[in-house]
């Protein structure tokens, strides 16, 4: 009878929560870095800004490109000069996510602090232009995009969204490219031609067999493509080949690494629409860089804790200012068959709320390797990271995932002008969810 | 989910931990029901094979596992059990559960009988190192109609689960379901007891608003 009660209280009652984490106070940050020189006396768009503007920032404000503005000119600069000096110091832009001592990663935008420290100087002693002669020789900016475009696609039409509930509308297109042979997808640049409502995008190279399928279901509701709640629902994940997320540029995999596509393939974009975040329509293009053989195929292992999706396991209550969930476990019994690999590249979802993000590597002897660390996160600025040294993962390892979010009024989203109500959340695309994948490659 | 997830192809193996985790908890209704008590002085030993999973909206093939258990007359009116589960698939999923149960004679109407159960367990589940434990407790009401030796079995039940595991919320799922199973006397001493339960849960999941359970299973009982 006193088991009886025991496990009759415990089932009751709430004392299963464990959220604290397993990473040490400091895991994977530092102080922020002081200038180590002076900034110039009176810095000059030509000699001091010019430099930095034109490698760490016209990729995107350049005329064509992600960014509302080009800055590739002085005067282009001197405009937005308050403003740019504002998003600057405060580290807004670039848009860097990444603290600084977790990791290194290929194609960091961050500025140093002495750079930061060099615009803001500009700024302050009245954003001078000075002479054309003191300029630094260097590239001119080009857009951020694939070395090669072997295959570029479009949606056939634009779509509008118009979501039967609520605010978002996941919907999939044929792609017109079929793959006659089999090939490897080496890089992917997935571009929304409207960024308001385009909330994120999965590629998926769908095999001959399903073809026939998706084509009876394209259009026969009368509008372009077909519901496609879920990128599973019709289409296996495991043929996900690519995607995009807010703050996503071009995809380049390593050297020598590509994604499997079977011969007779063909794309299919699974687009998912916000449309409280913006209106109009959208047609997305799809540039894909291809080789017909590579060394490795790339493998990808996700990290979420299967009781996040049950019930209210991931419950993230109305005005809790740090909701956390966290998740560890040893993928190489499930992905690689007891063997150790190497992760090369990593990636962390979150939605509005987020504000920490955390990636590790937890080690046996009760170490970790910082993957990702993000204390300020953006929604609008999550990408893939490619680590500029793949970190080893050895069986008994484990990959831990760990999600904060802030829902009091202060951090709620503002929906046509405004600013929404706390609500008790949980998983959802319209609420919030915690998902990492790591990519890692295998030889063929 | 996100984007740039060309490594994204092997989410359906991480599946199987969700079904792994809601199933193995929610199989365990208090399982093979008949409403004949153990004998007078004699223990029933059990012995099954089972099948279990989940609707969850995601992949996930059914997972099977063994059940051992005995019972014992305690009353005129009850006897009591308690079973033991097993899955054991190595590191990438292995899974134990432990149920007593208790069950009351309520009465007997010519080939028709009745029978209240009651049971509570525990199981844990590992998966590549990650844990998820779970408690459940259901009220099963066995209804029972003689065929000669034999006894056909309808059993609708409630019940409630809470799982949990570290860095997650616990999880609440009420659940309600029915078993149809079948006692086959083979012998004085030996019966077979298939059983099929089907159960619902109206918590939502991945990309559903409830999750459909089921478990099938055949038992070998022993009485000495």
């Amino acid at each position: 009878m006193r088991l009886l009660i025991l496990v009759a209280a415990l089932a009751l009652g709430g004392c299963f929560y464990d959220n604290t984490s397993p990473l040490p106070a400091d895991f994977g940050s530092c102080a922020a870095p002081e200038p180590e020189g002076v900034a110039p006396a009176a810095p000059t768009y030509w000699r001091d800004l010019k430099p930095i503007v034109d490698a760490h920032c016209a990729g995107c404000h350049i005329q064509g490109g992600v960014a509302p503005f080009p800055l590739t000119t002085y005067r282009e600069l001197y405009e937005y000069r308050s403003k740019s000096a504002a998003m600057v110091e405060t580290r807004a832009m670039p848009p860097w996510q990444p603290a600084a001592c977790c990791g290194h990663y290929r194609g960091d935008r961050s500025l140093t602090a002495d750079q930061v420290a060099t615009f803001v100087a500009w700024y302050d002693a009245g954003a001078l232009e000075g002479d054309p002669a003191d300029a630094t020789p260097s590239e001119p900016p080009v857009p951020e995009a694939l070395p090669r475009v072997d295959v570029e696609v479009r949606m056939a039409q634009a779509f509008t969204p118009e979501p039967r509930v609520g605010k978002d509308e996941l919907r999939c297109f044929l792609l017109p490219q079929t793959f006659a042979t089999a090939t490897y997808i080496t890089g992917t640049n997935v571009i929304p031609s409207n960024h308001s409502i385009a909330h994120h995008a999965v590629l998926f190279a769908v095999p001959a067999d399903k073809i026939a399928e998706l084509k009876a279901r394209d259009g026969a509701d009368g509008r372009p493509g077909w519901d496609c709640y879920s990128s599973t629902d019709e289409l296996d994940a495991r043929g996900a080949v690519g995607g995009w997320q807010p703050g996503d540029g071009p995809q380049l995999l390593p050297d020598g690494v590509g994604v499997e596509v079977k011969a007779g393939s063909q794309l299919v974009l699974n687009m998912h629409y916000d449309t409280g975040a913006g209106t109009g329509s959208d047609q997305t293009t799809v540039q894909l860089m291809t080789s017909p053989s590579v060394a490795r195929v790339s493998r990808g292992v996700a990290i979420m804790n299967p009781l996040w999706f049950a019930g209210d396991g991931m419950e993230i209550r109305a005005d809790d200012p740090d909701a956390t969930v966290f998740f560890a476990y040893d993928p190489t019994p499930l992905f690689s068959k007891g063997q150790p690999f190497t992760v090369e590249r990593v990636m962390l979802h979150m939605h509005e709320l987020g504000t920490i993000g955390r990636l590790a590597v937890l080690h046996p002897d009760g170490t970790s390797d910082c993957l990702l660390n993000i204390t300020d996160w953006n929604f609008h600025w999550m990408t893939t990271y490619t680590l500029a040294a793949p970190v080893a993962i050895q069986p008994g390892d484990k990959l831990y995932l760990e999600c904060h979010w802030d829902n009091t009024a202060g951090n709620q989203k503002t929906v046509d002008g405004n600013r929404q109500a706390p609500r008790t959340i949980g998983w959802g695309a319209d609420e919030e969810m915690c998902a990492a994948v790591v990519s890692y490659s295998e030889a063929l | 989910m996100s984007a740039s997830l060309s490594g994204f192809r092997t989410i359906g193996r991480a599946a199987l931990i969700v079904v792994a985790a809601l199933a193995a908890g929610c199989g365990a209704y208090t399982s093979y029901k008949q409403t004949r008590l153990t004998p007078r002085g004699h223990t029933d030993y059990l012995f099954a094979a089972e099948l279990q999973g989940a609707s969850t909206g995601m992949d996930g093939a059914p997972m099977p596992e063994i059940a051992v258990g005995a019972r014992r007359r305690v009353h005129d009116r009850i006897d009591v059990g308690a079973t033991g589960t097993i899955l054991p698939l190595g590191e990438a999923i292995t899974s134990a559960s432990a149920e007593v149960s208790g069950k009351l004679a309520l009465g007997r109407h010519g080939r028709w009988s009745a029978a209240l159960g009651t049971g509570v367990g525990y199981r844990v589940t590992t998966s590549s190192g990650a844990v998820f434990e779970g408690v459940h407790a259901a009220v099963p009401v066995i209804l029972g109609v003689d065929l000669g030796r034999h006894q056909l079995v309808l059993s609708p039940t409630v019940g409630y689960e809470r799982l949990w595991s570290s860095g997650a919320r616990p999880v609440s799922l009420p659940f309600a379901g029915y078993s149809l199973g079948f006692r086959w006397q083979l012998a004085r001493r030996w019966a077979l007891l298939p059983e099929a339960t089907v159960g619902y849960t109206p918590a939502r999941n991945y990309r559903t608003d409830s999750s459909q359970l089921f478990q099938v299973g055949l038992a070998v009982l022993f009485t000495r």
